[in-house]
């Protein structure tokens, strides 16, 4: 009776959640705003709503972790928002892709046009169309903690001298610490020095003259004056910041209400390079207020845009939500002239940079900072390593470009088109000839098909569909640019298979210089291969022992349990990143631990067999209290009796593991086995989030490839490709581990 | 008490404190951090002038002050606990859903042979091999293109309930298995129903499967954020493990509420581990041959 009522009032639920709004003249608009900006942008609008009698503007505010994959799934398929805010840079894949964003050139007038800098508007403007208003801008500036530093560095040379003066690396203190192994940081060197990974006429250059000097640079601060601190990111930059360890950091307004209230800082735009006498030209990300294509009401969405960039609205947005404006008569309000923080960022807006918005320069981040990261740990020469990633890159952009450039003639060859209508009626005949057996076998089975269908038909259409979707994506030649174009025209064979089973490209580099491709598909089998047997010996293992441990009363049972099942309850995206930290060379605990005891601190994330263990143990952690789980359900299925017939004959505790409980404990713990081969095969997570593929993706196990080809190079068929390659290998292996360990056994 | 004592001394208890040492460490970080009342803890430089073991206590993280500040704003800041009721919704649901489907499923594969039976339990099993990461846009398109339910706790509820589908069906399979055949061929022979020995006699039998595998579904729907960030589109139907990621990216991160939030989702976790341990622990088929 009570189960019912409960399943009542769930279906109660499940219907409300179905329930739609409709309202006839709502916009929605999506963004990523937080904390502070997001008040103001929340309170323009609904001033905005108050003002109008027809329209209603509803804001969604989606988390930055999903943002993009968000966007990328609704606007070309005709759903999501009217509106939406983002950064600057995706413009020109979006462009390209096809439906996505919608130009808004002709609706946009002139003297709201005359609102932005040039710089700011050329950044929404991709091959001669005009794709959204700027809204608020994002650039690195210089912060410094004004205790330490009296007068902000003009030079480089300078900014060094200084920086050498405030650091002392024994008791962890630094003269500068900024986010530099991240390639939107080290921008600011890069276009100090020359017109930054792409040459006048956007092809890139990244190995440059202008482009080796800036790393040149970076490696002299990183290795010879040894001012930073080693594996940055922005958690540690502004720790130390705050901790007043790091007398300055190259950081931008997003870091202000994070500094702690007790250090007094200052901003400076950022120093001259001293040998050249041009200034350090960071690059800027716009935000920018982007229409959608499918919209049904463009109009009303562009009045929203114009209401947002306005002069009023762009002051909110500075003095309430703490944002730069992209109108900039906005400084001009004396609360913001004297905001000298605002200023110092809006004077730095004069030598920045936007980030290009080709869509090759998505393709630039992730090699660019492994890149970057081999430099500055001196692991590679700044030419030789640019030379080799302009050769890599020039390969994934030609690609993209080819892909692009088929003709729309192109489909699949004759005979798979002939193929699909005769492997249907095929089937169809085969059904119509075996009817009697096919009615036979339904009849005395029945109760078992009956038993079974529901959940096979969810899988049906659930899990075999995107998998048929997958595996027609493999045959083609699917990226970025052409991913809404017609199948049909996209059709490719067995080529992505050929590329990837053929890549016996070992090795790069000659003679002394040679050394392993990481990037090869062998390489990454090998590692993966390594990776799961590892895991999953060492986890069952282990599980086992602490869940006989437990089986038998022990004082603190119960206790023990809760604890050990607690890294499975956390969300494992802090618990991973707090082994991350914990790993960190120069703040982690594990290395202050192991000088504490006299071991030389060790460079977690150089080499390939260190980095491989920040991934195991995290993963070991994070799996052995599932497994543990797993394991006490099935020790309940044995018999106590068993063991007291064992005893009883004087067998001893070995004797009666290896001949009552393993032998018991087999039907649970190989199903149990075989699936943790198959998650921990495609454990993305763990090494994503802890070692993700260090150094240079030489750790990368074959699903974070997959994604890197997927969602870095943007060849999207590519890796459909890999993921039915990995998909082949675990079936291979399941159908070998079930006949070795039986676990189909007839039924009785 | 000499039992304590003796229990105290064993191999056992010191393989399971050590255990549990490694366990906490990490966990001590989130939640210092929670209990903090700021975005970062302290770093570990050890003190050089401190003896062994000074350096050594340096390096247990502890917040300066305790406070409560995080869980405050956790909880006030934002619709943390609507969001943590969607969860527990979704999640029960998910739980419910996918142990009626999996424990009918396994029955059959476990106690009948039919053709297909062997093919059928090999392709829950492929389901799990391909990556997750490429299933997002099908997934869109079925759930919310096709089956019109987008922004719907049904189709998370769905999704999330054939993804557990699998373990959940080899995993009962497996325990089905080792109960004893005897007791259902003496309630066939006195008349009863097969679906009467399966309510009856098999589930309950298989509590301890049932509350591992309900678990696992449970958990399943409990931390999933990437499609039900990508599902919903009204901020009042996130689930929690969307609404905690407001806290991170990858500009600047409130990496104390997020921590504070982590400790505040796992509460419903422990607890209902604390509710299911008893089908793990006392030995419930034990006797169940004679019976």
């Amino acid at each position: 009776m009570l189960a019912v009522g409960w399943a009542k009032l769930l279906l109660l639920l499940l219907c409300l959640g179905a329930t739609k709004s409709f309202a006839t003249e709502e916009l929605l608009l999506w963004h990523g705003y937080r904390g502070a900006e997001r008040q103001a942008l929340e309170r323009l609008l609904d001033d905005y709503n108050r003002s109008q009698v027809d329209v209603r503007v509803r804001a969604l505010a989606v988390p930055y972790g999903g943002y993009a994959d968000k966007l990328s799934a609704a606007l070309p398929r005709g759903q999501g928002p009217d509106l939406f805010i983002f950064a600057h840079d995706r413009i020109g894949g979006w462009g390209r892709a096809g439906p996505t964003i919608a130009p808004i050139g002709e609706v946009a007038a002139p003297e709201v046009l005359q609102r932005f800098p040039e710089k700011l508007l050329g950044a929404m403007r991709y091959r001669g169309h005009l794709y959204g208003l700027p809204f608020n801008f994002k650039s690195t500036a210089l912060i410094y903690n004004r205790a330490l530093i009296a007068q902000p560095p003009v030079g480089s040379d300078e900014m060094i001298a200084l920086a050498r003066a405030h650091t002392d690396r024994k008791r962890g203190r630094f003269g500068l610490a900024y986010s530099y192994t991240e390639p939107f940081f080290h921008g600011a060197l890069m276009n100090a020095f020359g017109p930054g990974p792409f040459d006048g006429n956007n092809r890139l250059a990244l190995d440059s003259e202008a482009n080796i000097r800036s790393l040149q640079l970076l490696a002299d601060w990183a290795r010879g004056d040894a001012v930073l601190p080693e594996e940055p990111n922005s958690t540690l930059v502004s720790e130390l910041f705050n901790q007043g360890r790091a007398a300055m950091v190259i950081s931008g307004p997003w870091m202000l209400g994070e500094i702690a209230p007790q250090i007094d800082y200052g901003v400076a735009t950022l120093p001259l390079i001293s040998e050249s006498g041009r200034p350090l030209a960071p690059w800027v990300a716009v935000e920018g207020l982007f229409m959608s294509p499918w919209s049904r009401h463009r109009a009303a969405s562009y009045r929203v845009m114009e209401f947002l960039t306005r002069r009023s609205a762009a002051e909110t947005m500075a003095i309430s939500g703490g944002q730069l404006p992209a109108n900039l008569s906005a400084f001009e309000h004396p609360q913001l002239a004297a905001n000298r923080a605002a200023v110092a960022f809006r004077s730095q807006l004069d030598s920045a940079v936007p980030i290009p918005n080709l869509p090759e320069m998505t393709l630039l981040w992730a090699p660019l900072e492994n890149v970057l990261k081999k430099v500055v740990k001196g692991a590679a020469q700044p030419a030789a390593e640019l030379q080799r990633l302009q050769r890599k890159l020039e390969r994934d952009i030609a690609a993209l470009e080819a892909s692009r450039q088929q003709d729309a003639e192109r489909g699949p060859p004759v005979w798979l088109q002939g193929a699909v209508p005769l492997l249907l009626l095929a089937v169809v005949t085969a059904v119509i000839l075996r009817r009697r057996r096919i009615a036979e076998s339904w009849r005395r089975n029945r109760t078992a098909y009956l038993y079974v269908l529901p959940a096979m038909l969810g899988m049906l259409l659930l899990v075999f569909f995107p998998l048929l979707y997958g595996l027609l994506l493999s045959f083609t030649d699917t990226t970025l640019l052409n991913e809404n174009s017609p199948l049909a025209s996209r059709w490719l064979g067995l080529d992505n298979y050929v590329g990837i089973l053929g890549d016996w490209n070992l090795w790069y580099g000659e003679g002394a210089e040679r050394s392993i491709n990481f990037d090869n598909f062998y390489w990454t089998l090998l590692v993966t291969v390594c990776w799961t047997v590892s895991n999953v010996i060492i986890s069952v293992g282990l599980a086992l022992l602490l869940a006989l441990a437990l089986h038998r009363p022990i004082f603190g049972r119960t206790g023990f349990r809760l604890l050990l099942i607690l890294p499975w309850a956390i969300p494992n995206y802090i618990t991973a990143l707090v082994w991350k930290g914990m790993f960190h060379p120069q703040f982690g605990v594990i290395n202050q631990a192991l000088q504490i005891f006299g071991i030389a601190p060790v460079a977690w994330f150089d080499s390939v067999g260190a980095s491989f263990f920040t991934g195991l143990v995290t993963n070991l952690w994070l799996s052995i209290p599932f497994m543990m789980v797993v394991i006490l359900g099935g020790l309940q299925s044995i018999p106590r009796e068993l063991y007291e017939a064992a005893r009883v004959e004087g067998a001893g505790r070995w004797f009666q593991f290896r001949s009552i409980t393993l032998p018991l404990l087999k039907p649970v713990l190989v199903p149990a086995t075989i699936l943790s081969v198959v998650w921990t095969f495609n454990m993305f997570n763990v090494i994503y989030l802890v070692s993700d593929g260090a150094p240079a993706g030489a750790n990368d196990i074959l699903i974070t490839r997959a994604f890197r080809i997927g969602f870095e190079k943007y060849q999207y068929a590519y890796a459909a490709a890999y993921s039915m390659v990995i998909l082949a290998l675990l079936f291979c292996y399941a159908l070998w581990q079930t006949r070795v360990s039986r676990a189909l056994e007839v039924a009785r | 008490m000499r039992r304590i004592l003796g229990d105290i001394c064993s191999w056992r208890f010191a393989f399971l404190l050590f255990a549990s040492a490694i366990v906490i460490y990490p966990l001590l970080w989130v939640v210092s951090l929670a209990f903090s009342g700021q975005q970062s803890l302290q770093l570990v430089v050890d003190p050089p002038d401190a003896g062994f073991w000074g350096q050594l206590a340096a390096l247990v993280p502890l917040p300066e002050q305790w406070s409560l500040d995080n869980f405050r704003a956790v909880l006030t800041e934002q619709l943390f606990m609507r969001w943590l009721f969607n969860s527990l919704v979704v999640a029960l649901s998910t739980t419910i859903v996918g142990l009626s489907l999996s424990c009918t499923a396994a029955y059959a594969f476990s106690r009948f042979s039919f053709p297909g039976r062997e093919r059928g339990l090999m392709l829950f099993l492929i389901s799990q091999m391909f990556p997750a990461v490429l299933m997002l846009i099908p997934l869109y398109v079925i759930v919310v293109q096709w089956l019109g339910l987008g922004n719907s706790w049904l189709g998370l509820v769905l999704v999330y309930s054939i993804t557990a589908l699998p373990f959940c069906v080899w995993m009962l399979k497996g325990y089905f298995d080792t109960l004893p055949y005897e007791i259902e061929e003496s309630a066939l022979l006195e008349g009863a129903s097969r679906l009467q020995i399966f309510y009856r006699i098999i589930l309950p039998l298989a509590r301890p499967a049932i509350a591992v595998t309900g678990l696992f579904s449970f958990m399943t729907a409990w931390n999933e954020f990437i499609l039900a960030s990508i599902f919903m589109d009204d901020e009042s139907r996130y689930t929690v493990p969307v609404g905690l990621r407001f806290f991170v990216s990858d500009y600047a991160s409130d990496w104390g509420f997020f921590a504070a939030g982590s400790v505040l989702v796992s509460i419903p976790v422990i607890l209902l581990f604390l509710a299911l341990q008893r089908f793990l622990v006392s030995g419930l088929s034990a006797g169940a041959v004679k019976g």
